[in-house]
């Protein structure tokens, strides 16, 4: 039996990646944290690793599962906060301020498989995803995706670029300029969208967004990045190229499908689209739901 | 059963919808009333002689019907019905007679499955949970946890005891207590409608599953090797401990010296059998313990002694310890000191 902070431990440390951080959430120092969370993973018997900069569990998991489902009841029962991880893309916009109840995470995941398993497991209640391309619906029976908004995916580069302020150009044109290249596997469909269209040439080591090492790659003034219309005005270096959309995506909250009648849920849900419609007029080319 | 008989009902809190809770007086009357739900064929007090009082609530979902009871002393005969049954008391003792054998469940030590047979019972005071379930849905359920929904699950068709000092159950109904302890901000959230929301029906089935079939919870990779002669110690050491948990001198060594294991291969056969390591097993057995003793009548200030005798270094850790296995704070099952009390 673990205690709920002993729990807590042990998730927050999956979710925030460190102790301090774990540690500033839960407002005990760091060794109460280690101690908590050696507790915890004796009476599972599990043991972590760090895979990719993020924290794996081995051992069996089903009793963890029960306790963490319980746990979850007990957020959305108002006895925690709940937990809420976001794209960097959109969460200076939709959860600034924090939505009532719910606390952040690290704001940083680049990719969909981290968020996706922290979902999955419930140490987090909802998502954020801002690349709705990259999920696929009949592949996540056990979630429920909220459509937010739809938007296109644009070829992007600093304003000094040699083609960024002409128009009627077709894609191919491009093709010439170095382009970032995703992380492998981050966000797979995209991947294969740019590496069809020849995209893709410039490997970036990149674990979590870090908008100096993606979008700041394009100061050279000939690499190309991708933009999205949030994208746009958290980067006003960063100017969209004037030809067609690469792709089509958008955005959406996605949580478990056995909580998402939740009042909770669907209060999220209303506050992240009323706050969308109010910055939607300020967002080139997004339509929200 | 003495131990419970002294309880006044009215001090036993339902375990959920304890401002709507039915009111009964009459045995009789209550009988007519439960045989709308239960399998009831009489129920009567055990001691005429005394008031009598039941207060009691249901909640259902499709498969599963959780009632929650706080009632005087009472003798019960269940006839066969599809469901089984399984009972945990939270304040207490039930003693079932099945099939020619006697059953007994208290509270803090042990709950029970009955797969559906008619039964008598006879209570003390007490309060306590009633789950209904068919055990084919509890076999589909275990089922599916495994990973195989499709696959064929004996539903489990005899009594079965479970119990608190057991790392493993002991753990589970712990996580039971909890989830029926969300009972009603659940269905509070779902507009006071009678029934589970939130997937808490589920939950409760699932962990019932677990309950009945270990099996779910072992380790793919199970410890590898251990000697037969090992477990035979172990469970010698086991009654050894059982039989006075809160001596002092039990600790990592002396359960070495008594079983003759050396520390890896008691690690090993605790796992084995307890999926627990020793000394956390003792602290389990400790609680549980502590908790008979609290029931029996323990003034207060002589709870901080009780956490000494349990292997706690203080009254705040093994009131958090206390809390987290059975839910219940200590300091409100011990008994007020008598310079606490009104004065006159």
């Amino acid at each position: 039996m673990v205690t709920l902070e002993e729990l807590s431990a042990l998730d927050l440390l999956v979710w925030h990646r460190n102790g301090k951080s774990a540690a500033g959430i839960s407002g005990c120092n760091q060794s109460t944290i280690s101690r908590r969370l050696s507790r915890a993973l004796e009476a599972f018997q599990l043991t972590m690793r760090r895979c990719g900069g993020e924290w794996e569990l081995e051992g069996p998991t089903l009793l963890l599962q029960m306790e963490r489902q319980l746990h979850q009841l007990g957020r959305l029962l108002g006895q925690e906060p709940l937990r809420l991880e976001i794209s960097p893309y959109v969460a200076p916009f939709l959860v600034r301020p924090a939505p009532p109840g719910w606390a952040l995470g690290t704001l940083d995941h680049f990719g969909v498989a981290q968020p996706l398993r922290l979902l999955h497991d419930r140490v987090i209640d909802a998502w954020v995803c801002d690349m709705a391309l990259e999920l696929d619906s009949e592949e996540l029976p056990e979630l429920r995706v909220l459509p937010l908004y739809r938007q296109p995916v644009l070829l992007a580069a600093d304003r000094e670029h040699p083609l960024a302020r002409i128009d009627g150009l077709t894609l191919a044109e491009f093709a010439r300029f170095p382009s970032l290249r995703l992380p492998e596997g981050a966000l797979p469909r995209m991947e294969a969208r740019l590496a069809s269209l020849g995209f893709g040439d410039v490997p970036v080591q990149l674990r979590r967004y870090d908008p100096a090492d993606w979008e700041g790659r394009t100061a050279d003034g000939v690499t190309l990045a991708y933009t999205t219309p949030f994208n746009r005005l958290l980067q006003p270096g960063l100017v969209p190229m004037r030809a067609a959309p690469l792709l089509q995506s958008g955005g959406c909250l996605l949580c478990r499908r056995d909580v998402a009648d939740h009042g909770a849920i669907e209060q999220l849900h209303g506050l992240l689209c009323s706050r969308l419609h109010h910055w939607s007029p300020r967002l080139e080319q997004l339509e929200p739901v | 059963m003495a131990a419970h008989a002294s309880l006044p009902v009215q001090r036993l809190p339902l375990p959920f919808q304890r401002g709507v809770g039915a009111i009964d007086r009459d045995p009789d009357r209550l009988t007519m009333r439960l045989r709308r739900s239960l399998p009831v064929l009489e129920l009567d007090a055990a001691d005429a002689s005394l008031p009598f009082l039941h207060r009691s609530a249901s909640l259902g979902t499709g498969s599963l019907v959780v009632h929650a009871a706080a009632h005087s002393a009472l003798h019960a005969v269940n006839r066969p019905q599809d469901a089984a049954v399984f009972t945990m008391p939270l304040a207490g003792e039930k003693r079932f007679l099945l099939g020619g054998r006697t059953w007994v469940c208290r509270a803090g030590e042990s709950s029970l499955y009955l797969p559906g047979d008619g039964y008598s019972v006879d209570t003390s005071v007490a309060s306590g949970v009633i789950l209904s379930v068919p055990p084919g849905r509890l076999a589909a359920t275990a089922a599916a946890l495994a990973g195989r929904p499709e696959a064929a699950v004996a539903p489990v068709e005899r009594p079965v005891l479970l119990r608190e000092d057991d790392p493993r159950q002991g753990h589970l109904l712990a996580l039971l207590r909890r989830a029926l302890g969300l009972i009603d901000h659940a269905t509070l959230e779902a507009g006071a409608r009678l029934h589970l929301s939130l997937g808490l029906d589920d939950f409760i089935e699932r962990l019932l599953a677990l309950l009945l079939y270990p099996a779910l919870l072992e380790s793919p990779a199970p410890a590898a090797g251990v000697d037969p002669a090992d477990r035979q110690a172990f469970a010698r050491l086991q009654e050894a401990i059982r039989a006075d948990p809160m001596d002092p001198t039990w600790n990592l060594s002396a359960m070495e010296r008594f079983s003759g294991l050396s520390p890896q291969r008691l690690q090993a056969v605790c796992q084995e059998q307890l999926g627990s390591d020793p000394l956390r097993w003792l602290r389990l057995l400790r609680l549980c313990q502590a908790r008979r003793v609290l029931a029996q009548g323990l003034p207060a200030h002589e709870l901080l002694p009780l956490a000494l005798r349990s292997g706690f270094t203080g009254l705040a850790a093994f009131s958090s310890a206390f809390r987290a296995r059975f839910q219940l704070d200590p300091m409100l099952l011990a008994l007020p000191d008598p310079a606490d009390g009104p004065s006159a």
